[in-house]
C-alpha cells in the first residue's frame, strides 16, 4: 500500500469520552388541592318517585358537605368528601382545646 | 307479662379529661331504673352497651351499689375509628341484671374537650300497662318465608334522622314524613334497619312500643343491624322484634343521638307485613 506523502499528517487520538449532558432530576408536576363546600343533592324518593325533595339541614338550607378538590386542566375533579357536622365538630373541639392550652 | 325493651342514654360535652367523669342522662332519660317495689328480683337486665366518642378513645364504666362494685362496676375500652366509631362494649349474649329503684353511674375517662356518649339498651319482663308490642323471631321468621297471598312483603321505609348536635336527642321525625308507603291497618314487624352514617343510637317510639323508646344502634357493619331485632329475638329465645300498625305511622317517631354530629342520616326500617293482626305474646 502506498503513502501519498503530500497527504496531510492526522494524529490518531485517544478517544474522549462523549460529554453527556448532565440529567436534571425531574421536577413532580403539582396541582392545586382545596377544601371546598359544596350542596350534597342527596334527595328523598318519595311514593314511586311522584316527588322527590332534597335533603336538608335543620335550618332549612340544602345539605352540604366538604369536598377536596384537585384543579387539574382547569377542572375541579373530587378526590374525597367529607361530613360537614363531623369536620366542624371536631374543628370547635381543636379549637377549644386550643385555646385552653394557651391560657393554661 | 308485658315486657318492655327500652334504652337509657348518657352524655357529655367536652369532656375534661384524664380521669373519670360522670355522663348525665340525656332528655327525659334516667339513670335510675324503674321501681317494680321488689328489690329481690332483678327489674330489668342490661342487655346491650354501646359508646362513642367523637375524636379520641376513651374507657367507660357502669356502676353502682348493685352493678358490679361501687367503684369502677363494668369497665370497657372504647376504640376510636374516624366516621365508624359507634361500637359495642358488652357481649351479644352477656344480660346483666339491674334492680329496682337502683341508680347507675356511667362514668367515662377520655380526652379533653372531646364529646361522650353511651348507650345502655334495658329489658324489663314487666311494666303493667306498658303495652309495647315485641314478637319472636320465630313467629315473624316463617311469615317473611311464606310470603302473603303469592307476594313478598318486606318493606325498607326511609326516614331522615338528625341526631342532636349536642350530645342529646335531635328533632323526632314520623316514621312516614319522608316515605309512606305503609298498607292501612296492616302490622309491620320491624326486623332490622341499615343507615347511611353510623350513629350511636336511632330510636322508635309511638303507641305501639307503649311510647318507650326501642333503641336501634347503628354501627358501620350493616349485618349486625340489618336483622338486629331478629337476632336480639333468638339470642334471648324471647320477644324483641317490634310489632307497628301502620295506623300509628304518623304517630311513631325516631329520633337520633350520638356524640358525633352526624348530620342528617338516612334510616331505613326493614318492616315485613304480617297478614293478620298480631294479638302479643307471639
Amino acid at each position: 500500500m502506498s503513502v501519498d506523502p503530500n497527504a496531510p499528517t492526522t494524529t490518531e487520538q485517544p478517544s474522549q469520552p462523549t460529554e453527556q449532558p448532565t440529567e436534571q432530576p425531574s421536577q413532580p408536576t403539582s396541582y392545586p388541592v382545596s377544601l371546598v363546600v359544596v350542596e350534597t343533592g342527596r334527595q328523598h324518593g318519595v311514593s314511586g318517585g311522584a316527588s322527590f325533595d332534597l335533603i336538608r339541614d335543620e335550618d332549612g338550607n340544602p345539605e352540604t358537605e366538604y369536598a377536596l378538590v384537585a384543579t387539574i386542566d382547569g377542572v375541579n375533579v373530587p378526590l374525597q368528601s367529607f361530613s360537614r357536622p363531623v369536620l366542624d365538630q371536631l374543628a370547635a373541639s381543636e379549637k377549644a382545646r386550643t385555646q385552653t392550652d394557651t391560657s393554661g | 307479662m308485658s315486657g318492655v325493651v327500652t334504652c337509657i342514654n348518657a352524655f357529655k360535652q367536652s369532656l375534661t379529661g384524664s380521669s373519670f367523669e360522670a355522663l348525665a342522662a340525656c332528655t327525659k332519660d334516667s339513670l335510675t331504673v324503674i321501681s317494680t317495689a321488689n328489690p329481690s328480683v332483678p327489674a330489668a337486665w342490661m342487655e346491650e352497651l354501646f359508646a362513642s366518642n367523637h375524636a379520641h378513645k376513651m374507657e367507660a364504666e357502669v356502676f353502682s351499689q348493685r352493678f358490679g362494685d361501687n367503684q369502677n362496676g363494668y369497665r370497657a375500652e372504647v376504640q376510636f375509628r374516624s366516621g365508624t366509631t359507634q361500637q359495642s362494649i358488652l357481649g351479644r349474649t352477656v344480660d346483666i341484671p339491674v334492680w329496682s329503684a337502683d341508680t347507675l353511674n356511667v362514668q367515662v375517662n377520655g380526652t379533653a374537650s372531646d364529646n361522650a356518649n353511651v348507650m345502655m339498651q334495658l329489658y324489663y319482663p314487666n311494666i303493667p300497662g306498658a303495652g309495647q308490642r315485641l314478637a319472636t323471631a320465630a313467629y315473624v321468621e316463617p311469615i317473611i318465608q311464606g310470603g302473603i297471598a303469592g307476594n313478598s312483603r318486606v318493606l325498607g321505609i326511609e326516614v331522615t334522622v338528625t341526631p342532636g348536635t349536642t350530645g342529646n336527642y335531635g328533632t323526632a321525625v314520623a316514621l312516614n314524613a319522608n316515605d309512606d308507603r305503609l298498607q292501612a291497618d296492616y302490622d309491620y314487624a320491624v326486623i332490622g334497619y341499615s343507615t347511611d352514617t353510623p350513629v350511636l343510637c336511632i330510636g322508635i317510639s309511638g303507641p305501639d312500643t307503649g311510647f318507650y323508646r326501642v333503641p336501634c344502634p347503628a354501627m358501620w357493619d350493616q349485618r349486625w343491624t340489618a336483622d338486629w331485632f331478629l337476632q336480639q329475638s333468638r339470642w334471648r329465645n324471647s320477644a324483641r322484634v317490634p310489632i307497628i300498625n301502620a295506623n300509628n305511622k304518623a304517630t311513631t317517631f325516631l329520633d337520633g343521638v350520638d356524640a358525633v354530629n352526624t348530620g342528617a342520616t338516612k334510616v331505613t326500617l326493614f318492616m315485613a307485613q304480617l297478614p293478620n293482626k298480631f294479638q302479643g305474646g307471639q
